[in-house]
């Protein structure tokens, strides 16, 4: 028989989450040159590192190296005029991918906390409840989107609708409605019966509530909270000094 | 507890005349257990939501009379304070979810309340003793199958411990077992003085519990039976009513299933791992042409996943023939016909009939042809309408047809009978059983027993990804006892036929 052990909380503060987000959208906007940008691709995967996120640094790795190719490329066909196009494009597409992966690296931790904790800390924060209300929705909503658009992929090849790149590319606009239709009234559905679940529920009482997760802002939050503005500073610092 | 005099309730923007609830006059006592019973479309989930105040708080519409919950006027109540007093399980498992993680969603009600944190701990605790799901505790609820989505919904609403409990059709996508766990939660709540009515097809786990049956009929309360009397019905006027059976299926299996060369789908050694989990382990069986195979096991057994390896969605180790050749996975969707339980994202043409000739050149014959299917599902006046309008019935059956139509050696249907009263249970058994003698191979996956009792040639038993027992369906002596053995999975017979 399971005894009660108590709620678990969270090893990092959803809140850490959000600051590490939010600094590492001022760093890519601030910081512009390749090593800056290097280094500070470096700080994000330490700070996977020393949070227990390790298991994904290997695929943010090579997502940032193919990135890098595809710059490379991309400035490769500049040269060219008749490429110049292509290569805007891929070295645009290139430098954006690897700058984005930073804040989106730390959005994927706070979107993998529960939503419990998440609605516990943006409440902390005297954000309104319609705000955590509104983000665990869009939360949910994620892994619906996905969950849906494979069951109709699924569905599709039973119905002789290819699914393939080479179908999907010659029948765009047939391949588009198919997909966007059921996809639209299925989300309308569950929208639909979510929010009623969470009217009856209470979600949307705007009275006390008591969270069952507890959410700690502990000195290790504050490191990394610390390290994180560290780094940026540090960075804006020797770039605008020239020395980057 | 409950008292509605001369409720009457239509929704906004109804296409129909009628309003969806006329003139409901019905009294239920605390503690009472009482069963909502009538065909899809008879006004069941309309009630359910005028009690828990979605009606017409949330759904717009015209509601008249009256409706007292425990001595309060309930329609002056917020749809917070009442949802606080009743409690609600929806029917689609799917959709009902807030949270991504289990404990969270099992708690969101209590912290609404609020109740204090240890408060909170206790009765979770409780609640998953008492139906046996702690190890469904801190999980991600996305790959979670529809049985157990249905349980942490059930054991949400459980935990706050409300006055009254709405359930609409709660047992529809729950295993045998957690169907009898279900049962046996819902007594407790009745003795422990909580009101229930429970908006059901499936009568069996509450036939030792219910007080009354309310039978409704184009939204209109026809008749109230007590216990006594519902339990007396016979099983043709239960039939005549669109009603399942009472008693358990009498479902007897037996006899071992010998595998044969001449067997049209032969599965070998299928192994299948997601998230480093061992969903299915070196699972090998036949099926037979021309006969219904049904696959079941317990909630999260692995019963989709195998099917959709059957069916080549899925790569996995093993290997699948059809009528003794090989085939890749691709080629196996290409053979096959998988029916999955919504049917809204598996039609796309802006017609019925050009539900037919979707991906392919329309030629007089195949219009002939899809005309002939339509009218064999009673669909043929709907052949015009975009398949998005049709009912939940309606586009079931279509896909019925499609399958048909479609030629497919093997078909698959999962959960072809989910939350269907027992008129359109029985219509869909007699278009399985009709593509069985056509010369299809279909494979079911189902908990529902009265499908299997009625339908399937044999049961293939999965627990944990493993083949617990491949046997016969024997229908030529009634033995209800061995329902239970399913139920409870001790049947000693299965055990001697564990692969």
């Amino acid at each position: 028989m399971m005894e009660p052990t108590g709620p678990k909380g969270t090893t990092v503060d959803p809140r850490t989450w959000m600051i590490l987000c939010f600094t590492g959208i001022a760093a890519i906007i601030g910081i512009h040159s390749e090593i800056g940008c290097l280094f500070l691709f470096v700080w994000c995967m330490l700070v996977h590192l020393f949070t227990g996120k390790a298991g994904k640094i290997m695929a943010y790795l090579i997502f940032y190296l193919a990135l890098s190719g595809i710059t490379w490329a991309g400035v490769g066909l500049l040269q060219n005029d008749a490429t110049m196009v292509l290569g805007i494009a891929l070295s645009n597409m290139g430098i954006l991918g690897r700058k984005a992966v930073i804040p989106l690296s730390f959005a994927s931790c706070l979107a993998k906390e529960p939503t419990g904790s998440l609605m516990a800390a943006l409440g902390r924060m005297r954000l309104p409840k319609a705000v955590g209300i509104a983000v665990a929705v869009m939360l949910r909503f994620f892994p619906t989107l996905g969950e849906e658009y494979r069951a109709i992929r699924n569905s599709q090849r039973f119905r002789g609708i290819g699914v393939g790149i080479l179908h999907t590319l010659t029948h765009l606009p047939s391949t588009i409605e198919y997909i966007l239709i059921p996809l639209a009234l299925r989300i309308t559905k569950v929208a639909e019966e979510l929010s009623a679940s969470m009217t009856v529920r209470g979600v949307r009482f705007s009275g006390k509530t008591i969270s069952y997760r507890p959410v700690r802002f502990t000195a290790k939050d504050g490191i990394l909270a610390l390290t994180a503005l560290s780094a940026l500073l540090l960075l804006l610092f020797l770039e605008r000094g020239g020395i980057l | 507890m409950i008292e509605l005099k001369n409720l009457s309730f239509s929704y906004e923007n109804a296409n129909t005349e009628r309003g969806q609830l006329q003139d409901i006059c019905l009294s239920v006592k605390q503690g009472e257990l009482v069963l909502l019973a009538g065909k899809s479309g008879c006004g069941k989930t309309t009630l359910t939501r005028v009690l828990n105040g979605l009606c017409p708080q949330f759904y717009p519409g015209n509601l008249t009379g009256e409706y007292c919950l425990d001595g309060e006027n309930a329609l002056e109540m917020s749809v917070h304070r009442l949802g606080a007093m009743v409690g609600s399980v929806f029917q689609d498992p799917r959709s009902q979810f807030f949270a991504t993680n289990t404990t969270d969603e099992m708690v969101l009600g209590m912290e609404n309340v609020p109740l204090e944190r240890p408060v909170m701990e206790e009765r979770l605790h409780e609640v998953c003793r008492q139906m046996d799901m702690e190890r469904l505790l801190d999980r991600r609820i996305y790959p979670l199958s529809s049985g157990e989505k249905q349980m942490v919904a059930i054991a949400s609403v459980c935990a706050t411990k409300p006055k009254v409990l709405v359930l609409d059709e709660p047992s529809a996508n729950l295993d045998s077992e957690a169907v009898v766990r279900l049962g046996s939660l819902l007594y407790r709540l009745k003795m422990a003085g909580h009101t229930i009515v429970l908006s059901e097809h499936r009568f069996h786990y509450v036939q030792e519990c219910f007080d009354r049956m309310v039978f409704m009929e184009n939204g209109v309360i026809s008749e109230i039976y007590s216990r006594e009397d519902a339990l007396s019905l016979s099983e043709g006027r239960l039939a005549a009513m669109g009603l399942r059976p009472f008693a358990v299926p009498a479902l007897r299996v037996g006899g071992a299933f010998v595998s044969g060369q001449e067997d049209m789908l032969q599965v070998s050694s299928i192994s299948w791992t997601m998230d480093h989990r061992q969903i299915l382990d070196r699972i090998s069986f036949s099926a037979v042409r021309g006969k219904i195979l049904a696959i079941a096991g317990p909630n999260g057994a692995g019963k989709s996943s195998l099917c959709r390896v059957i069916t080549g969605l899925h790569r996995a180790s093993g290997t699948v023939c059809l009528d003794g050749e090989y085939l890749k996975r691709k080629r196996r969707t290409r053979q096959s016909f998988f029916v999955q339980q919504d049917a809204v994202y598996q039609l796309y043409a802006p017609t019925v009939l050009g539900e037919f000739s979707l991906g392919k050149k329309e030629t007089p014959e195949m219009k002939t042809a899809a005309l002939a299917r339509l009218s064999e599902m009673g669909l043929e006046d709907l052949a015009a309408r975009h398949p998005a309008s049709l009912s939940g019935g309606q586009k079931q059956r279509l896909l019925l047809a499609l399958a048909a139509e479609s030629g497919r050696r093997l078909m698959v249907f999962d959960e072809p009978t989910s939350g269907l009263d027992g008129y359109h249970m029985r219509l869909t058994v007699k278009v399985l059983k009709d593509l069985a003698k056509a010369g299809h191979c279909v494979v079911l996956i189902t908990h529902d027993m009265d499908l299997i009792s009625a339908a399937a040639d044999g049961v293939l038993y999965i627990v944990n990804g493993e083949v617990r027992y491949h046997r016969n369906t024997l229908r030529d002596k009634v033995n209800k006892t061995y329902y239970q053995c399913i139920a409870n999975n001790v049947c000693n017979t299965s055990n001697r036929n564990k692969d």
